[in-house]
């Protein structure tokens, strides 16, 4: 067990929210003296020189420290001390690969947008640029473009589409009234994403090539291979899930959304609605028996993909569901299921009443306390819980 | 049509795309909105009205028009939907553009008159039905479509870029500090109690409002935050086109920031129609029976802060001050006790307007008519004699809106009609005449 002191966070102006690495040892955020000058900090300590101001301060999934900073009313990415060379009149969206390796923003440059990777603009910039995608390792990175600058008031010019998708820098030819749900293959070799064809019409594009059916609406799609792409409709029946344009499941939906693919197995689950009020999920076109008045979110298969968990909402509470078995629905905040590496067990925090709760199993084996992060399986039977009592962190592992 | 006459007014985005348009869209639309997305609703309440004219005299238009039996509720219906099923479908463009007309501009959805129906018809869902036809054709208001167009590929109604939006907010945390000591705006943060969303125009153009309402945020001590991605802006323009596709593609983003940000609650400032549409229309559209995670209007924070005694207030207002009940959180959703338990906090010398809560009459600006921009001006300026009469007839010179249709709408009634008042939020109200605690002053 690690303890930090954050009582000496009081003795600043200012702090930011806490940030946490994967392994507990390192917490961080950024402080402001009297005179507004924002330093970053770590385990108790001021690093490096202070700044106008620090933003997005995170830990990369390799652990380390990232941020975009101003300096002299410019912006750049601070990463464990170590500043990109290209300053820019502003940066947001800051993210990074899976593997924390790669660094990459949405920035303005000159008026014009665009998006920097390890300190290397884009030599195509744009009237805007929205969101920002990165695939796993990096290979690939997306982000929304304006191609077309009308003014305000032009609707017939609107109508006409001015939004693209660039890639690695190179911008696709067809122009949208609208993208939304960019999303890469399994392999990386391919991007999808929805689009608005006309103010009633939208499709799904794969690498710059529309579906051949329209729909009155789409929600956004994923890939189910490296070449399928399964996407939610909705057409005359209702919402339905279509594969490359053509029906994939049977049934049609209420709704239907929030598609997670477990590829390995080609297994498709979604959110879905059967009735007004009435959700639940559905995996391979079966739907599960309970159902839930209010919310079902994003599902997260296991590993191994032979479980699935979700949080759902139902009668103003929160809780979890794992494979069409209900937790205790009495949270009134529940963080999202993490798996143990072999799928076993299951973990998450959830809130009650002001304090944080360590679940697994939908047993309480830790709490209150004044705050928790999501834990982390550090083995199968080995739970690291990160958290905060009496304005300390502490890291903990327990066996579950 | 006999008896519709009218000034002729220049809109293109309702001219020239009906010009644009042939036959054959036309009747494809009809057939979409008629047959596949209306419900039984619309038969019955067609076939049920006896044009009893119990609704004419509710009616704001109808009144400020000198009782013209042309803008009463009952021959609205009859002069679109009711021209429609009598042509079996088959109309010109002309017929297309009076419905256009009469759907947008002289009818605010404000639902006073269901009221005073006697069957209970919801003349607001049929008129609604007329927007929602016109909206698949693309036949609007200019001013609307520019801001749907927005909404579609930015979430936001103003064009406003990802940028600007957190530059925006950071800027606004640097000004507030001159009123409260290191005043910080937290931006995306998880676990946050609650998210506030924002009205686009806070952004952009009425800064100090957002301003005022931050600073009641940081006083009343609340655990908060704003999304640090698109999806801040609440308002939901769409709604009143009844572009179903943009309504749910905003509200799903609303609802989607707030659970992955696992929030408790989303407060939005004074606004009504994005109320109504994250509460109803779009929650429904979407699949959701009600709101799925708590959506709480500024009024209904305001009251809970100044209950749990979170703010208090320093000194009452003095001027005569009145009140206006925006149609879409009174009528529509009974927040009209706690709104006066807000204003008796603030006001000294506070007088109803009559009629007032659920049966006030609407500013004339609702349902989109202040969003159809210039052209459609004085079409509201007229629509809205019964509502100056209203204010005129309290006295005040303090008009409090906590709508900001209604704000701008009696703002410019105020002026056309030179009455001696001045209109305000409560926001701004309440930041100015709230206690400062020692602690949080520079």
């Amino acid at each position: 067990m690690s303890w930090v002191d954050l009582r000496v966070l009081e003795k600043y102006a200012n702090f930011s929210e806490l940030v946490v690495n994967s392994l507990g040892d390192k917490i961080a955020t950024v402080v402001e003296d009297e005179e507004g000058q924002r330093f970053i900090w770590v385990n108790g300590k001021t690093i490096d020189e202070p700044f106008e101001r620090v933003n997005l301060l995170q830990f990369t999934p390799n652990g380390d420290l990232i941020a975009s900073v101003q300096k002299d009313g410019l912006w750049t990415v601070w990463k464990e001390g170590v500043l990109w060379e290209e300053f820019f009149e502003y940066l947001w969206n800051l993210k990074t690969d899976n593997s924390g390796q790669k660094v990459l923003a949405n920035v303005k440059i000159d008026g014009n947008y665009t998006v920097c990777v390890d300190g290397i603009p884009w030599s195509h910039s744009f009237y805007d640029t929205r969101d920002l995608f990165v695939s796993p390792t990096g290979a690939k990175v997306a982000t929304y473009v304006r191609l077309e600058n009308y003014p305000v008031l032009e609707i017939f010019n609107f109508a006409k589409g001015m939004w693209s998708l660039a890639v690695n820098d190179v911008f696709w030819d067809k122009k949208f009234l609208a993208l939304f749900g960019c999303c890469f293959s399994p392999k990386e070799t391919r991007v999808a994403t929805a689009v608005r064809l006309t103010d009633r019409s939208f499709t799904i594009v794969v690498d710059n090539v529309c579906w051949e059916k329209s729909f009155y609406q789409v929600w956004e799609p994923r890939f189910l291979d490296e070449n399928q792409v399964v996407a939610p409709v909705k057409t005359s029946r209702g919402w339905e899930l279509y594969c490359d344009g053509s029906p994939f499941w049977e049934r049609s939906f209420t709704q239907l959304w929030n598609l997670k693919v477990f590829p390995e197995k080609k297994m498709v689950a979604a959110v879905v609605a059967l009735e007004l009020g009435k959700w639940t999920l559905a995996v391979d076109g079966k739907t599960w028996k309970p159902t839930f008045g209010q919310m079902v979110l994003e599902p997260h298969f296991s590993p191994d993909g032979e479980r699935i968990a979700v949080v759902v909402r139902h009668q103003n509470r929160w809780g979890l569901v794992v494979d069409e078995v209900c937790w205790d629905l009495i949270w009134e905040r529940i963080g999202d299921s993490v798996f143990s590496p072999k799928g076993s067990k299951i973990a998450a925090k959830a809130e009650k009443d002001g304090g944080y709760y360590l679940l697994v199993e939908n047993k309480v084996l830790e709490g209150p306390y004044t705050y928790l992060w999501d834990p982390v399986f550090l083995e199968e039977d080995i739970l690291l819980i990160k958290g905060i009592k009496e304005k300390s962190y502490f890291t903990k592992e327990i066996k579950v | 049509m006999e008896g519709f006459v009218r000034k002729p007014v220049s809109d293109i985005g309702i001219d020239k795309t009906i010009e644009r348009l042939d036959q054959q869209k036309i009747k494809r639309a009809i057939e979409r909105v008629l047959n596949e997305e209306v419900t039984v609703r619309f038969k019955i309440f067609l076939e049920t009205c006896m044009r009893c004219g119990m609704c004419s005299a509710s009616c704001h238009h109808y009144l400020s028009h000198d009782r013209d039996p042309s803008y009463a509720p009952a021959s609205k219906v009859k002069l679109t939907l009711g021209d429609l099923v009598a042509k079996k479908g088959k109309i010109e463009k002309a017929d297309l553009k009076r419905y256009a007309r009469i759907a947008f501009t002289e009818c605010n959805l404000c639902r006073r008159c269901t009221q005073f129906c006697p069957f209970g018809i919801d003349i607001a869902y049929l008129i609604s039905l007329v927007r929602r036809l016109c909206g698949v054709l693309g036949v609007a208001p200019q001013f609307i479509q520019d801001q749907v167009y927005s909404h579609m590929s930015s979430y936001n109604m103003l064009w406003f870029k990802q940028d600007e939006w957190i530059d925006t907010i950071q800027w606004i945390e640097n000004e507030l500090r001159y009123e409260i000591k290191n005043a910080r705006i937290p931006l995306g943060k998880k676990d946050a109690d609650i998210l506030l969303l924002i009205h686009g125009l806070e952004a952009k153009y009425m800064t100090p409002l957002l301003s005022n309402m931050l600073k009641i945020m940081l006083v009343s001590g609340v655990d908060f935050t704003l999304p640090d991605t698109d999806g801040w802006d609440y308002t939901n323009k769409s709604l009143y086109m009844h572009d179903f596709e943009t309504m749910t593609l905003v509200t799903k983003r609303h609802y989607e920031i707030a659970s992955k940000l696992r929030v408790k609650r989303i407060l939005i400032t004074e606004c009504g129609h994005a109320y109504r549409a994250a509460l109803y229309e779009s929650a429904r559209l979407l699949g959701w029976k009600e709101a799925p995670i708590p959506f709480i209007h500024a009024v209904e924070f305001f009251y809970e802060i100044l209950t749990q005694g979170k703010i208090k207030i320093a000194h009452k207002v003095k001027e005569k001050a009145t009140l206006q009940d925006p149609c879409n959180i009174v009528r529509y959703r009974g927040l009209g006790q706690k709104l006066r338990f807000i204003v008796r906090e603030l006001c000294e010398d506070f007088v109803e307007m009559t009629p007032n809560q659920e049966y006030n009459y609407c500013c004339s600006s609702g349902g989109g008519m202040v969003d159809a921009g210039p052209p459609w001006k004085g079409a509201r300026i007229e629509g809205g004699k019964v509502k100056i009469e209203q204010i005129k007839e309290t006295g005040a010179s303090l008009v409090i809106a906590p709508c900001h249709t209604c704000h701008k709408g009696i703002e410019d009634l105020i002026e056309h009609y030179k009455v001696e008042a001045h209109v305000k939020f409560l926001a701004d109200l309440i930041a100015e005449h709230m206690e400062i605690p020692e602690r949080l002053r520079p």
